[in-house]
């Protein structure tokens, strides 16, 4: 027995032992955790317990020039139920009462409320939605209603409260006026002036006293929230509304991809209206981009004022200076640039060709003048500041491009392409600084959105003009293009935009785009100021890819938003009829294309739909013509057009099929 | 009435019992997840409920002192089968709460059987062992136990319960005081050896090592020839009980890698250091050591014991209070019920080993065993020594059902205790 005990003692120590051990274990473990290791989990833990909560600042408002509101920040609150936190005795008590109060607030009836909190109650929910979206006045209401009174511990009740930018223009200058959220690029005004409108957010030094419980530290906060300042545009909603609805309207009309139109006030720079419209993918249109700050593209004949400026300053023409136009067809490098009029204008002056927009005569204007010193020509327009960006507060203003004489890919054609706006890039705003400047009497003044920012009361800072230039050229030339614009209007090729009791002046630009790709693409420009003797304001329209057969010259689809614009604000009369008019404006007048590719557009008649004579075309002229009167082509064999299926004269209609044998 | 006939209480054991109650208490507390502290006593929060909890044990505890000593060795064989069914009954009635049927509902309680099935478990064992020809060296007596510890273990496993199932384990203390041979203790002591060791080394190191070492024990072997009483040793049986071990170590890295759920396996990795993941499985961990690791000496004022006010700990006042403790009150604390339960259980087994009747002693060992079991398996997940098992830490971890079987067992052993000089066969 003895032996037996004595193993049985040796046994249990073992397990004594064992016990031991894991014991010292578990202190060995803890000592590790609560001080080897210790200042880690401390710190860890220390992370939890403060944070610096920051008070967001109230975002300034955005006013139009006279004070209208375009942009402010208000409050809406989301009301969310904890049916835990009420004591079942108040739940119960309280419940008919809410439910009824709840159904006459959201015309609902009182049972669907009592059913709808009863389930949550039994279901635990602790965050049933009741309502969102409310504004102040309803949220006080509400916090108000039996139970909810008894505030978040007792009554259940949590409000989210957010801040909402309201834009109480809408559609109408959404994309002018903008953006600035998180984590996407700033737009507009909105984003242009938000290191104004921002303000700067507080902070406040909180601790962890529970689960989603902080309690301030200080009774004060660490940093007070900055409220943002308010900014003082220089948009006119009045004006803004009539630019809107005149570019609206032509798009619609011409099923035009987008446009953009924009009026800035001559003397000051101070933009008055920006429109920007792009077709959506249900064909209607919107403020899609800033077309007028961020597309680049080629100006064509708009930029003929720049190099008819160019001649005169350098005195290498005068207004007088006589060009023959040569049949409308001359050729560099075996290309050809053409008049939009078939067989040219003759022999016509400088300032003729420009009321015309003769391409051939301009051409030869910057071709024989400068072909010898390219650089000339480029470096006056650089003395201009057409090469530079505008630098604006709105963020992706495209770059302009005008090459110069010693670029990698300068060829002899780029010169004389120039000198009808080809080959060179620039945006409708920086176009319109140009002609407001001449409009300016030659001082050149930076487009300009903001006014002043103030806070509250208080005036915080003052926007005045700034001068890019100020002579870009001598008045003298000035004054000869003035009489050119004017006369572009009154006899040239935007006589279709003349009143009688109403000047305006300008210049039409219709140029091909995209014709790497395929021909037909226009874009339809007008840029100038009104009125014509004393210029209060300029503005320019343009309209990208109208569609062909409804009419793409910059007089025709351009021109008339502008005539709208400057009538409506300036002579205050509405011009709804005239308007009508020029859809119907029969196209056997004088009309400008700018294109060296559309050759024979210039007998097309695009209201009478008449095919012309196609013989001896280029194939590929031949079916962008016909393409653009709607019908198909088929084509025999190669080279140059020897007869026509349909004669020239005849009535076309988009279903005819046209077909076309080459040589 | 004898001489021993006044039964003596142990009070050592019933104030560290009362200790550990009011600890827990107090732990549930501040690990409560509200975001108001009401009165102790509010019903609707977890530590008024514990607090109702106690009050009922209270009652439990005199009523089982209240019972005449021999019923409990009587009745051992009906409470057993009765428990047994209660378990098998969860599958037709019990409630489903975090994914397991370990439950029944009873009005807005929930009875949890598992947690009663441990005394009922040890009584019989105890019951059937105490009896006179029954003897652990007998093989079918041997099976007959393994079996009736066994069943619980089975009917909760497929709950899902694996940790309250692993708990049966504990009676192997018991039966080793009985007689169960040492071999039992070292092959276990090797498998989870050779687990362990396949999951962190090379299997080739292992194989290499398992080689060594036989061929050690094996040449030490031969010198004792001298001992007659020893048979010769076989080489035969040297190389099979290498090839065993290779082939163990083969399986478990196999049935570790193929056959465990991704769950029990991520555990594991977690402990041993084999992946590290504070953010998924192993966020229960990793708070709870943060929780310990704040509480320093003497832990935080409960305003800054952010881990557990901000009820960053899940199941802060169930399987992880003693990270409270941790937090709250610090090494002074966790030392402090350290002791109190190794003291505990070193009370038991000092009780045990003065019963002078063997039901009574079987039955403390068990009692020490399972206590043992839990504490060291509880504490060693909440400080990140072992695997997450879901068991309570006992009379700790708030729960009606818990308290009241870990009571229950306790004060059985001490009804046992008190007369042991009358109670005898």
């Amino acid at each position: 027995m003895a032996t037996t005990n004595k193993n049985i003692l040796n046994k249990m120590y073992l397990v004594s032992a064992l016990f031991v051990v894991v014991a010292l274990l578990v202190v060995v473990q803890i000592i590790n955790i609560q001080f080897i290791e210790g200042d880690d989990y401390r710190a860890k833990a220390e992370q939890r317990v403060f944070r610096n909560d920051t008070i967001p600042s109230t975002r300034g408002n955005l006013y139009d020039a006279n004070g209208q509101l375009l942009a402010t920040s208000i409050s809406k609150y989301d009301i969310r139920f904890d049916a835990l936190a009420p004591s079942s005795k108040d739940f119960n008590e309280n419940i008919a009462a809410l439910a009824e109060e709840l159904g006459k607030k959201f015309d609902k009836s009182k049972s669907y409320y009592l059913q709808k909190l009863r389930k949550a109650h039994s279901n635990k929910n602790r965050y049933m939605l009741i309502a969102k979206n409310l504004n102040y006045g309803d949220y006080k209401e509400i916090r108000e209603f039996p139970l909810f009174e008894k505030g978040p511990y007792r009554g259940g009740l949590i409000v989210e409260k957010r801040i909402v930018r309201e834009h109480p223009l809408g559609k109408m200058a959404e994309r002018i006026v903008g953006y600035d959220r998180r984590g996407s690029a700033p737009v507009g005004l909105e984003g242009a002036f938000a290191p104004y409108l921002r303000g700067s957010d507080g902070v406040k030094l909180e601790q962890k006293i529970g689960k989603n419980q902080w309690k301030p530290i200080n009774s004060e906060n660490e940093l007070d929230p900055n409220d943002g300042f308010d900014v003082y545009t220089t948009i006119d909603v009045n004006m803004q509304d009539v630019a809107h609805h005149a570019l609206l309207k032509q798009l619609e009309y011409f099923e035009a991809d987008h446009g953009t139109a924009v009026v800035m006030e001559v003397a000051t720079g101070e933009i008055k209206a920006l429109s920007n419209l792009g077709r959506g993918d249900n064909g209607k249109y919107f403020e899609k981009r800033n077309y007028a700050v961020w597309e680049s593209h080629e100006p064509g004949s708009t930029f003929k004022l720049m190099s008819v400026i160019a001649a005169l300053e350098d005195k290498v023409v005068d207004t007088s200076t006589v060009f023959d136009t040569k049949g409308g067809k001359i050729s560099y490098y075996g290309r050809n640039v053409r008049d939009s009029k078939y067989g040219g204008y003759g022999k016509i002056s400088v300032a003729k060709a420009f009321e015309v927009s003769s391409n051939t005569a301009l051409v030869q204007m910057i071709q024989n003048n400068y072909k010898s010193n390219p650089e000339d020509y480029v470096d006056r327009l650089y003395s201009m500041n057409l090469n530079e960006k505008l630098s604006l507060p709105i963020k992706g203003e495209g770059v302009p491009m005008i090459p110069h004489p010693d670029d990698k890919n300068w060829s002899g054609l780029s010169l004389p392409w120039m000198g009808f706006g080809y080959g060179v890039q620039l945006t409708p705003l920086q176009t319109l600084t140009f002609y407001n400047a001449v409009a300016n009497n030659g001082v050149m003044v930076k487009p300009r959105l903001i006014r002043e920012v103030k806070s509250k009361e208080k005036v915080i800072e003052k926007f005045d003009r700034e001068i890019i230039n100020p002579a870009i050229c001598s008045q003298n030339t000035i004054d000869k293009v003035k009489v050119m614009m004017e006369n572009v209007v009154k006899r040239g090729t935007a006589d279709n935009l003349y009143s009688e009791n109403f000047s305006m002046a300008g210049k039409t630009g219709t140029c091909q785009t995209e014709y790497w790709k395929s021909s037909g693409n226009y874009i339809a420009s007008f840029a100038g100021y009104f009125p014509a003797d004393k210029p209060k304001y300029s503005c320019i329209v343009v309209i990208t890819k109208p569609s062909v057969r409804k009419g793409y010259y910059g007089n025709i689809v351009a021109g008339p938003v502008f005539k709208t614009i400057a009538q409506k604000i300036y002579a205050n009369n509405p011009l709804i009829d005239q308007l009508e008019l020029q859809q119907a404006i029969p196209t056997q007048m004088v009309v400008s294309t700018d294109s060296y590719l559309s050759k024979a557009h210039a007998q097309n008649e695009v209201s009478s739909m008449k095919i012309p004579s196609l013989i001896g075309m280029e194939a590929m002229d031949a079916i962008a013509i016909v393409e653009n009167l709607g019908a198909n082509v088929i084509l025999k064999g190669s080279g140059k057009v020897k007869s026509q299926s349909l004669k020239a004269g005849t009535k076309i209609s988009p279903s005819d099929k046209v077909t076309l044998t080459l040589i | 009435m004898g001489i021993g006939d006044r039964p003596k209480y142990d009070i050592a054991a019933i104030l560290i019992y009362t200790a550990l109650v009011f600890i827990g208490l107090f732990s549930i507390y501040s690990a409560a997840p509200v975001l108001e502290y009401t009165s102790i006593t509010d019903i609707n929060q977890v530590y008024g409920k514990q607090f109702l909890f106690i009050g009922v044990c209270a009652l439990l505890i005199i009523i089982i002192l209240a019972i005449e000593v021999k019923f409990y060795e009587q009745f051992a064989g009906l409470i057993y089968v009765v428990s047994m069914l209660s378990l098998a009954g969860l599958y037709i009635f019990g409630k489903e709460v975090n994914g397991a049927v370990s439950w029944y509902p009873i009005g807005s309680f929930t009875f949890q059987p598992s947690e009663f099935a441990k005394f009922a478990t040890a009584l019989a064992v105890a019951k059937f062992l105490s009896q006179l020809n029954v003897s652990l060296k007998n093989v079918r007596d041997f099976m007959i136990v393994a079996g009736i510890i066994a069943l619980p273990a089975l009917l909760i496993v497929p709950q899902p319960d694996p940790g309250s199932a692993l708990i049966y384990t504990a009676f192997f203390f018991a039966l080793h005081r009985e007689g169960l041979s040492l071999w039992y203790l070292s092959l276990g002591i090797i498998a989870l050896a050779l687990f362990l060791a396949a999951l962190v080394i090379n299997i080739w190191w292992i194989i290499l090592i398992i080689v060594v070492v036989v061929a050690i024990i094996y040449l030490l072997s031969r010198k004792r020839k001298h001992n007659k009483r020893l048979p010769k040793p076989r080489i035969y049986l040297y190389v099979i009980a290498t090839f065993i071990c290779i082939a163990y170590t083969l399986s478990t890295s196999y049935i570790f890698n193929n056959i465990l759920e991704d769950r029990h396996r991520n555990r594991i990795d977690i402990v041993l250091g084999r992946v590290q993941d504070d953010a998924g499985i192993g966020y229960n961990i990793n708070q709870s050591m943060i929780a310990i690791g704040n509480g320093g000496w003497a832990g935080k004022p409960l305003e800054e014991a952010t881990q557990t006010r901000g009820g960053y700990v899940p199941e802060q006042h169930t399987d992880f209070v003693f990270s409270a403790i941790g937090e709250v009150s610090g090494l002074l604390g966790t030392s402090i019920t350290i002791l109190l339960f190794m003291f505990l259980i070193y009370r038991i087994i000092i009780m045990a080993e003065r019963q002078r009747n063997q039901f009574a002693r079987i039955y403390g060992y068990g009692v020490a065993g399972i206590f043992f079991l839990h504490f060291f398996v509880n504490v060693g997940m909440v400080i990140g020594l072992l695997p997450t098992v879901g068991i309570p830490l006992p009379f700790m971890s708030y729960g009606g059902s818990g308290l009241m079987g870990f009571t229950i067992l306790l004060f059985i052993f001490i009804k046992l205790d008190a007369h042991r000089m009358s109670y005898d066969h």
